[in-house]
């Protein structure tokens, strides 16, 4: 069976999907992800989506479960790098993706990533 | 009212025909020349649709077809299976309802991306849902 | 010419008596089932002219549905009727000669009388007083009426006279189609181009006039086809003129959808998109997509969407630009709407559109100021800044 590969990157995890999901690969990375979102302990997820040229409501399905699930594991998802098209097509599908956060590229998601971790801590320590 | 220009015919009958489908159907969408944008509205609405087809009905037959009606040229899109069929069509297209796991924004969602949409069932029979994306709308 | 017109009128006559012929040989040894409404119509139309009261009947009757025809009379009443019609055509023909050869000629009788027709249109012209001299010289007023009227009469015959569709009146349409489309460049009104061709009617009106001072009615009904004629001409002119206009206004909504949605990047990581005109949702597909494009391209992480430009928010406008601020926050961007004025916030509340998702600021200034914020910037006075 075919897998996305998920890398591992300090504290992160990095996940780009490169060609387009059939249902069955989708699940599997859904599944893979929330197990070494457990297995190592990440505080924050990071999806590249760059390469989609669609994302139906089964796709956005998949993202938000990603997202929730991680959520109550503690990390934090980030969707980068969706095409205009999508972005627009999500819109008019009326999907919104709720529980995930957004950012241009890589490099602002893991900024962002970053920002959100550090907040959290700080609210930690506080306590 | 519309003429045919080019049509096409594929039996979907596993989840792993939907990418390919979707390719074909965005090979015709570039062949006419649609935007980008569009072109993406398109494939999503025929990936909700064939999605449905599949997971309510164990599949079905499509048609891909561009059509041309005066001086606009666009695709049309059938999906018609032998499956249980839709009890109430309104109830179906409202948001957020859904028989099975879903979102519920499958047919609602698929309409709101098309330019033309119709749906047809009869309960025990089957359904039948006909979009039409046109190039510039 | 005498002989010419003698010539005619008996040929004309005989080829009327062959046809009333065919009518005796229908009555009194045909069948009279075999004639057709039609034939029944174009007979008594000429007799009717007596102004016969069962004449009219009958025409009335042979267009009504067939079981109120004729035929459905007595029998003896039919052939009376027929032979009564057929007495009058004679009578009729007998008596105005001439006038028939008019009826059937008034092509040919206009295609001779050319120059008094565009002498009378081109005076017509002159004496009105929307005549355009500062656009058009009197020379090429006569030159291009005389070319419209060359090709009217080349056209024009019996048949299609009152039917401005037909093949043969192809080069004339298209004449008149440039004419009207010049015209309207020129900057001539729509008023102007239309009396040109309805002096046109006059002039035709007033040479028919002169031959058929022996019969009103004749004069009538060849006045009404004149009238058709140029009424048709006219429809022509207008849907050209129109036509002009369309595609001018087409070009025009084209290019101000493409250079009324100016991406313009007013700080690094900071766009803005000041729209001017009400949105549409073809409008906000393109907006939506510039400005989606240019944030990748640009890299930016926060659009302004101004909308002072805007003359009115319904809560279709507003469900636009909703979606635009969503589709905006899911590329991984902020987007700010400023640019509201007084009166569209309060038809925004009272319309019950709910905006309190969206970041909303009065002016783009306000904005920006905003922008900086969230960027962690500053702007300190010395510096004199953008601002």
């Amino acid at each position: 069976m075919d897998r996305i590969p998920i890398l591992r990157m300090g504290n992160y995890l990095l996940v780009t999907i490169q060609v387009d999901l059939y249902d069955r690969l989708a699940q599997n990375l859904e599944t893979d992800l929330v197990q070494m979102v457990s297995k190592t302990g990440a505080r924050g997820v990071l999806i590249d989506i760059s390469a989609l040229s669609i994302v139906d409501s089964f796709m956005g399905r998949i993202i938000g479960n990603i997202g929730s699930v991680s959520k109550i594991m503690d990390a934090e998802t980030v969707v980068v790098g969706m095409q205009p098209a999508v972005a627009i097509t999500l819109i008019e599908l009326g999907l919104e993706l709720k529980g995930v956060y957004t950012a241009l590229n890589v490099e602002r998601g893991m900024q962002l990533l970053k920002e959100k971790i550090l907040i959290d801590e700080d609210e930690t320590e506080e306590d | 009212m519309y003429i045919v220009l080019n049509k096409d015919r594929m039996v979907i009958e596993k989840e792993q025909d939907v990418v390919p489908y979707r390719n074909r159907v965005k090979e015709f969408a570039v062949k006419i020349g649609m935007s980008l944008v569009n072109q993406t509205k398109l494939i999503t609405a025929a990936s909700e649709l064939v999605r449905n087809m599949l997971k309510y009905a164990n599949g079905g037959v499509t048609t891909i077809e561009v059509i041309s009606k005066g001086r606009e040229n666009g695709i049309r899109l059938v999906f018609a299976d032998k499956g249980p069929g839709i009890a109430d069509l309104n109830l179906a297209m409202k948001d957020g309802f859904s028989t099975g796991k879903s979102l519920g924004l499958g047919l609602p969602g698929a309409k709101r991306l098309s330019s033309e949409f119709d749906i047809q069932s009869t309960v025990g029979k089957g359904t039948t849902v006909t979009i039409i994306k046109w190039k510039n709308g | 010419m005498a002989f010419k017109k003698g010539h005619l009128f008996i040929s004309i006559f005989v080829s009327r008596l062959r046809r009333g012929k065919d009518l005796l040989s229908g009555i009194f040894w045909g069948h009279p089932y075999s004639f057709t409404s039609a034939s029944v119509v174009s007979l008594t139309s000429t007799a009717s002219f007596h102004g016969t009261f069962k004449v009219v009947i009958l025409v009335i009757k042979s267009l009504l549905p067939p079981a109120f025809r004729i035929e459905n009379r007595g029998e003896i009443n039919n052939y009376l009727y027929f032979y009564l019609v057929y007495i009058y055509r004679v009578l009729y023909v007998l008596k105005y000669p001439y006038i028939i050869i008019m009826k059937f000629e008034i092509a040919k009788s206009l295609q001779k009388k050319k120059k008094q027709i565009l002498e009378a249109w081109v005076q017509n012209q002159l004496k009105d007083e929307s005549l355009r001299e500062d656009l058009m010289s009197n020379d090429e007023l006569r030159k291009e009426s005389e070319e419209l009227l060359d090709s009217l009469l080349q056209s024009i015959n019996n048949k299609n006279i009152s039917d401005t569709d037909s093949a043969e009146f192809d080069s004339l349409n298209e004449i008149i189609s440039g004419i009207s489309i010049t015209r309207a460049r020129q900057g001539f009104s729509p008023k102007e181009t239309g009396s040109y061709i309805f002096s046109l009617r006059e002039a035709l009106i007033e040479t028919l006039h002169k031959d058929f001072k022996g019969d009103p009615i004749e004069l009538l009904s060849s006045t009404i086809q004149i009238v058709k004629l140029v009424d048709n001409l006219a429809v022509v002119t207008f849907e050209t003129f129109i036509k002009g206009r369309e595609e001018v206004i087409l070009r025009q909504t084209n290019e101000i959808t493409e250079i009324s949605t100016p991406v313009i990047r007013v700080w690094d990581g900071i766009l803005a998109l000041p729209i001017i005109g009400t949105l549409d949702s073809s409008r906000t597909q393109v907006v939506m997509e510039n400005l989606l494009v240019e944030i990748v391209e640009s890299g930016s992480s926060i659009a302004i969407l101004d909308i002072s430009g805007v003359p009115a928010v319904d809560s279709l406008v507003a469900q636009h630009l909703i979606k635009t601020v969503s589709a905006t926050r899911l590329m991984g961007a902020e987007c700010i709407i400023s640019g509201i004025r007084p009166e569209i916030a309060q038809t925004v509340v009272h319309l019950g559109i709910d905006l309190s998702n969206i970041v909303t600021k009065a002016t783009l200034a306000s904005a920006l100021r905003y922008a900086f914020t969230l960027l962690k910037l500053e702007v300190k006075k010395t510096t004199k800044s953008e601002l």
